[in-house]
């Protein structure tokens, strides 16, 4: 269900009119990502302009500019679902939790206002995000527990040491 | 011979010595898995046997002017016997302490510094200990039994110590963790620590601890077996092997034609070495051996295509070349791989060319950098993708020295391409790397990140530059790698290096290994 949900999401901004931006997308395709680029980047419209460089630069495999161009879109106020729905899949892509987390969160507003598929795309990313939330905290106690007991075995090993090597031999001396 | 005998306790001594060379040497091979085989891994295990060692003399020395030393004698090798036996059933549960399933490279960062020592600690501390107590309190007995003096005593057990410890370095490198594998080699040392107790004990009439140890050793040699990283999910394991390198396993997953097998050496991390699919030729997005391929669109000449690859693993740069080459050129290739057990297993299950093929030649057992110098001819192109402990690459295979000597092998005109792991193109490493790079072949070098990956291509030709990614040439006009090409030419994807007026690495002085911290504490920093 969360692929279908993905799929739908995905293929967004090309079910909208013609535009440079789905020109874009038509280029990237075809694998002319410069161009494909370059067309993007001459969308007037700053929402359809972030789509379209967005979605170059994910299929162009360049996962960190497609994020930042769904970052930017973000701050700038020109987001729109399937971008920060792109936004939380690429992020988690990346195991890019607090990426991930604030990509969701503006999506749960959308969903506030109405909009089941994604909701439902935003369910299924939050299971994969709360398992990686899970390991890092793992990871995290971990950490602890290791300065815990290498801070603990070094004084104690000082303590031996001492023990054993200031308090002089006991016992009779070898024959 | 018996427990009083010198030749008994010369045995003791040389056994000692030979055990505490194989707790040592395994140990990291137990850790490797989990923690890999690094040097601050290598430097955790020896600085914690060290201290334990230490205070083990001191405590034994104390113990030995008890009236009957080789009571305590006969209780330190049996707890030495079942704190070594017990190893490789440990080795899982203390490292899961530390280090959770399911991290990457830049998430584990510190976890693997730490987590390794207090792994080192918690598991060979105590066996460490127990065998440094050995040597003073057999030089005791010696000592008494022959009415020696202290010296001549001590250098008895120490010359009986320190060539156990010979045998046993050579023996568990090359003899007992390759051919017997790591839990046998730890049950072994085990077994014969406490078999050589065992007397001690029974002569000082001490019955109970020699009850208890017997039980323990028997415990341990009948249950205690080191238990995997466990496989992903999907993932099926088709061979397994403990080379006298590292742990190397193959596994496979999906199905049909769009099956992938991959080797994996120590398992930890996601790190993989080579990987197949059943179709010679380009790999699917985000592998980075896809990159490799491209010098040869961008000569475009028919012919022999001479590469020499330097890390070759199981081939995978092979079987791409093989089968993403323009028409009409043919590869003709040495490859160069440390690891014999890699390349058998390779032969077994990745499709690399068998032995005898005058036109895949494999060179193993040597070093890349050695293998420089034994290769005769000329390559159009030169590969280097060698990893060792999974995530670092050799200081020899990243000093100016190195990539002069390599340019020096190219024909004029040829490639140099070098494989990267790096987190973007402002990395340390990545930086360093492809400065010295350029400083060797006295050219620019250019860095392009692969898409989809984490992995970042150097290229260098000798007497010439790379294409820019913004020109023309850079992209194949028909073939396989067209659209790698045009995803790579994107802005922000790649990065030249100039000629530096000083080489960062050089065979003198190459921190190589402190930048490899430095990028994946950078990385761990920029990541939540």
């Amino acid at each position: 269900m969360i692929q279908l949900v993905t799929a739908m999401l995905a293929c967004g901004p090309w079910l909208c009119p013609s535009s440079d931006r789905d020109g874009a997308i038509a280029l990237a395709r075809e694998g002319r990502f410069a161009e494909a680029l370059s067309a993007a980047e001459a969308d007037r419209d700053p929402a359809r302009r972030a789509e379209g460089l967005l979605y170059v630069r994910h299929h162009a495999g360049d996962l960190d500019g497609a994020l930042r161009v769904a970052q930017e879109a973000r701050r700038s106020g020109v987001g729109s679902a399937w971008l920060e729905e792109r936004e939380a899949f690429i992020a988690l892509t990346v195991r890019d939790a607090a990426r991930t987390r604030t990509a969701l969160s503006a999506l749960d507003a959308r969903a506030d206002r109405g909009g089941t598929d994604i909701a439902r795309a935003a369910e299924g990313y939050r299971t994969e995000l709360a398992a990686i939330e899970r390991t890092l905290a793992a990871r995290d106690r971990g950490n602890s527990l290791a300065y815990a007991v290498v801070g603990g075995g070094a004084l104690l090993l000082l303590a031996i040491f001492a023990g054993l090597a200031l308090t002089g031999d006991r016992g009779r001396p070898s024959p | 011979m018996t427990p009083r005998s010198v030749t008994w306790l010369t045995l003791v001594a040389f056994a000692a010595g030979a055990a505490t060379m194989t707790v040592e040497l395994a140990a990291v091979r137990l850790l490797a898995p989990w923690y890999g085989t690094s040097s601050a891994v290598w430097t955790n295990v020896i600085g914690v046997v060290l201290v334990a060692l230490s205070l083990g003399y001191l405590f034994g020395a104390r113990a030995s002017a008890r009236p009957d030393p080789r009571r305590v004698l006969g209780l330190a090798l049996i707890a030495d016997g079942v704190a070594t036996a017990w190893l490789p059933a440990l080795a899982r549960p203390c490292a899961r302490l530390f280090l959770p399933e399911g991290l990457t490279l830049e998430e584990a960062g510190p976890a693997l510094r730490w987590g390794s020592l207090a792994s080192a600690l918690l598991l060979f501390a105590p066996p460490a200990f127990a065998l440094g107590t050995i040597a003073p309190l057999v030089a005791e007995c010696v000592q008494r039994a022959r009415a020696l003096t202290a010296g001549a005593a001590t250098g008895r057990v120490l010359c009986a110590g320190t060539l156990g410890s010979l045998v046993g370095t050579f023996a568990t490198t090359y003899l007992f963790v390759p051919h017997a594998g790591l839990s046998a080699t730890y049950l072994g040392a085990g077994a014969v620590l406490g078999g050589l107790g065992l007397p001690f004990l029974l002569a000082a009439r001490a019955r109970a601890p020699a009850a208890v140890g017997v039980c323990a050793l028997a415990g341990a040699l009948g249950l205690a077996r080191l238990v995997p990283p466990s496989l992903a999910v999907g993932e099926q394991l088709l061979a397994t092997r403990e080379t006298q390198y590292q742990s190397v396993r193959v596994v496979e997953v999906g199905e049909g034609a769009a099956r992938m097998r991959q080797l994996q050496v120590n398992e930890s991390l996601g790190s993989f070495q080579s990987v197949w699919q059943p179709a010679a030729g380009i790999l699917p997005d985000g592998y980075y051996y896809n990159a490799f391929a491209l010098p040869a669109w961008w000569d475009l000449r028919p012919g022999p295509w001479r590469v020499l690859v330097l890390g070759l693993g199981a081939g995978t740069a092979w079987r791409v070349l093989e089968g993403a080459l323009p028409e009409g050129t043919t590869l003709e290739s040495t490859g160069i791989e440390i690891d014999p057990g890699v390349v058998e297993l390779g032969r077994a299950w990745l499709d690399l060319a068998p032995a005898g093929r005058r036109d895949r030649i494999v060179a193993s057992d040597v070093d890349a950098r050695a293998a420089l110098h034994l290769v005769p001819q000329r390559f159009d192109q030169v590969v280097l993708d060698a990893y060792q402990n999974q995530m670092e690459i050799p200081p020899q295979l990243a000093s100016v020295e190195f990539f002069a000597e390599a340019a020096a092998l190219l024909a004029s005109g040829g490639w140099m391409v070098v494989n990267v792991g790096g987190f973007g193109l402002e990395d340390p490493v990545l930086d360093a790397l492809a400065r010295t790079m350029a400083a060797g072949f006295q050219q620019r070098v250019l860095a392009v990140r692969v898409p989809f990956s984490r992995n970042i291509a150097l290229y260098a030709r000798a007497g010439g530059e790379p294409p820019d990614p913004r020109d023309g040439g850079w992209i194949p006009t028909r073939g396989p790698l067209a659209n790698l090409a045009s995803a790579m030419s994107l802005e922000g994807a790649s990065r030249w290096f100039d000629v530096p007026a000083r080489a960062p690495l050089d065979d003198d002085r190459n921190p190589i290994e402190a930048l490899q911290r430095e990028s994946v504490d950078r990385a761990r920093v920029g990541s939540p």
